[in-house]
């Protein structure tokens, strides 16, 4: 049922169920995107701060801490860039958040085997495959939001966010779309209400504004 | 004993039925945030920030008081009843509460960790408010050399020392900080990255970037790795959430002991509460070993859920403390608090106590109230918020989208915020799905302002001599101790990235994360 196209990720698990998978040379190539993402950051504070405007004599002025910042993402983005583009050994698969070193919290709490434990239930019951990536709900979510705020204006709140709301709650499997389309303009035509009755801020009211 | 009027005072102004009314729905939408997994308390005050803004800024802070402490509640109810931890700061109670729940006494692991989280909680609170004057004080001394070491302390803390690679922590604080730079520089009056576009002068609004990475960011990673077959839940039975005296009595020195290691961690900007719980778990493992407790590790100890929870609790208590005295926020969910804070044009630090005294109090006196809600909600009614988990995943996920749009439009009326706010989800998703983390980006947009302010007026006093950073004793120290914990993290990390070179080298076909156990037996 999903059309879960297989994208250019990391080579965390880079073979399927059934065996292996053949590699194009983007498979596993994903983080590129990460690290070009903080090249071109880099590269547009570059820009930025050789073109800039300095007002006043300060010193140091208000190009010394994007320098700092343009060095910091230039190392980091180019380490990323550089290590996704070297042959890749693969790596472990995890599934705690990168926020906390999962070493660190082993090491802390004298215990390791727990954790993966806790890895094996989460394996068990959602069963995802990391290399997919879901393309088709993905970009319906995306245009859902856009589509958003192409219409807001336009449309209007009530209108525009039901359908916000219909399209991602379709997009992530409702198996009821007419009921939906109620659950969605209750929601919108309430917090329309709540907020131009309750806390007095104004949101587009788009045609309805023009029928009353 | 100043403190004790003050916090009176406070409490009188808490205690409105208005106010009230605001703890309640801020320890009611923070449980629920808590239960259902990938949600947390600070995406919840990030998508409530905006919507909140027409109201005053005492009720809001009472309201995010509520969902600060309850995310804590309510993350370790589905730990203990499903073993899926709601935020990473419950996992650590979700080992032995989930081993109780199985073994017929999930009641009494609920009853333990509610009541762990509202002791840790209270002591905490306490403690934050006798160290007040203390903090304060000690943040009057602090010139700009030692407000930019603190600064640096927590973008390194939290990017590399406790997040999982080193680099990646970085690269997610560059992002950060690149994001923060945006906008007219306050020292000099100069636009700085706006590229001509008049909507940047302002910069990058800390809403849109906080709303964007967290909240649509984990809307478009959910759509990305849907599975549509959904893991059926299965709830356990929990019976009444209660103990009886012996439980009590069991419970209560891992409650100090979990308290007293979730107290310090408040104030060091380590990135919340998942280092701190899981010292609190080994501990209490390593003295059942010594006790010969055989519960440990098989049907559940208590102690095992209490210490814990109650680390949890004491720290955001005390993180609570160190955000309001100096202005530093120690984890995300703080950064978000200060966040707040500044949208409502307050700055948390020592100024903020001599201006505006009767919020800060009030806000204090709500934590207690919203702790003594949020026992009740959890005491009472577990067995209502595990029903939490059966709200179906498309509806939830429909509804933040919406929530998301409606604040970051409600906040300036100009749809350009939306489409920052759709590419900055994007980057959001991109930095979930390659395990760049997060956190970094709070802290750096947070406290960037500030230290780069910091950095330049201290240079400016020495006239661009960078010795004065390291010229006072505190800083000293900080920097110190700084370099110390990082020589440590390298060392892990070194070692970690050996263990998995080794696991490649054994075998493809071995998962990776099997070779770090002795005893796990293979996946599925």
């Amino acid at each position: 049922m999903t059309t879960a196209s297989t994208a250019p990720t990391d080579a965390r698990a880079a073979k399927e169920p059934g065996g292996f998978r053949r590699d194009s040379w983007w498979t596993g190539r994903g983080e590129l995107s990460v690290g070009l993402l903080a090249l071109v950051a880099a590269a547009l504070l570059i820009v930025g701060t050789v073109t800039m405007n300095v007002r006043g004599d300060q010193e140091p002025g208000p190009q010394f801490f994007p320098i700092i910042v343009i060095c910091l993402l230039l190392v980091t983005g180019g380490w990323v860039t550089v290590q996704a583009l070297l042959p890749r050994r693969s790596n472990a698969r995890v599934w705690h958040r990168p926020d906390i070193s999962e070493d660190m919290l082993a090491d802390v709490s004298g215990t390791n085997t727990e954790l993966i434990k806790l890895d094996h239930l989460h394996a068990a019951a959602g069963a995802e495959d990391e290399t997919t990536f879901d393309w088709r709900t993905f970009g319906l979510v995306l245009g859902a939001v856009v589509l958003f705020a192409v219409l807001l204006n336009p449309v209007g709140w009530i209108c525009s966010a039901a359908i916000l709301f219909w399209l991602v709650s379709y997009a992530l499997g409702s198996r009821r779309p007419v009921f939906d389309i109620g659950v969605a303009f209750i929601l919108s035509s309430a917090v329309q209400l709540a907020f131009s009755a309750g806390l007095g801020l104004a949101l587009p009211a788009g045609f309805f504004g023009w029928i009353f | 004993m100043d403190q004790i009027t003050l916090l009176l005072e406070g409490f009188s102004g808490a205690l409105t039925p208005i106010n009230l009314l605001w703890v309640l729905i801020g320890a009611v939408l923070g449980t629920a945030v808590g239960v259902l997994p990938g949600l947390g308390s600070s995406m919840a005050v990030a998508l409530l920030l905006p919507v909140t803004f027409s109201l005053d800024p005492t009720a809001a802070f009472i309201m995010f008081a509520g969902i600060y402490f309850g995310g804590l509640f309510g993350d370790s109810t589905a730990g203990i009843l499903l073993n899926t931890p709601g935020n990473s700061s419950a996992i650590a109670s979700s080992f032995e509460g989930n081993r109780m729940a199985k073994s017929g006494r999930a009641g009494k692991a609920l009853a333990t960790a509610a009541l762990g989280a509202f002791f840790g909680g209270t002591l905490a609170t306490l403690v934050t408010v006798f160290a007040m004057p203390l903090l304060v004080s000690m943040a009057t001394m602090f010139g700009p050399a030692e407000y930019f070491a603190l600064a640096a302390f927590a973008f390194l803390a939290v990017s590399s020392v406790v997040s999982e690679s080193i680099v990646r922590g970085l690269l997610s604080l560059g992002i950060g900080l690149a994001l923060m730079l945006v906008g007219i520089d306050g020292p000099s009056g100069t636009e700085r990255f706006t590229f001509g576009m008049p909507q940047l002068f302002d910069g990058l609004s800390i809403v849109v970037i906080t709303v964007g990475l967290l909240a649509l960011g984990e809307v478009f990673s959910v759509a990305s790795r849907i599975h549509r077959e959904d893991g059926s839940v299965q709830i356990i039975q929990q019976g009444r959430a209660w103990l009886n005296l012996s439980d009590v009595k069991r419970a209560a020195p891992a409650w100090v002991r979990g308290t007293a290691f979730g107290l310090p961690f408040g104030i060091i900007p380590a990135g919340g509460a998942e280092v701190p719980t899981f010292l609190a778990y080994g501990t209490e493992k390593r003295l059942a070993k010594a006790r010969g407790d055989k519960n440990f590790g098989t049907v559940g100890s208590i102690r095992g859920v209490a210490a814990p929870e109650a680390a949890a609790n004491a720290t955001a208590g005390t993180a609570m403390g160190a955000l309001l005295a100096l202005g530093l926020p120690t984890s995300a969910t703080a950064a978000i608090m200060l966040a707040a804070f500044q949208q409502y044009g307050l700055q948390p630090g020592p100024l903020l106590f001599s201006r505006t005294p009767e919020l800060v109090w009030t806000l204090i006196a709500s934590l207690f109230i919203g702790l003594v809600a949020l026992l009740i909600l959890n005491m009472g009614f577990a067995s209502l918020w595990a029903k939490l988990l059966l709200v179906p995943k498309h509806y939830l996920y429909a509804g933040i989208t919406v929530l998301a749009v409606l604040g970051v439009y409600a906040m300036g009326s100009s749809v350009v915020d939306v489409w920052a706010l759709i590419a900055i989800g994007l980057i959001g998703l991109l930095m979930r799905r390659f395990r760049i983390p997060l956190a970094p980006v709070m802290i750096a947009v947070v406290l960037g302002p500030l230290a780069e302010t910091e950095l330049r007026r201290a240079l400016a006093v020495s006239a661009g001599d960078p010795s004065v950073l390291v010229s006072s004793p505190f800083t000293i120290t900080l920097y110190a101790i700084l370099a110390i914990i990082t020589v440590v993290s390298v060392v892990q990390h070194l070692r970690k990235r050996q263990r998995t070179a080794r696991a490649a080298v054994a075998g493809p076909d071995q998962p990776a994360e099997d070779l770090s156990t002795s005893d796990t037996s293979t996946r599925g």
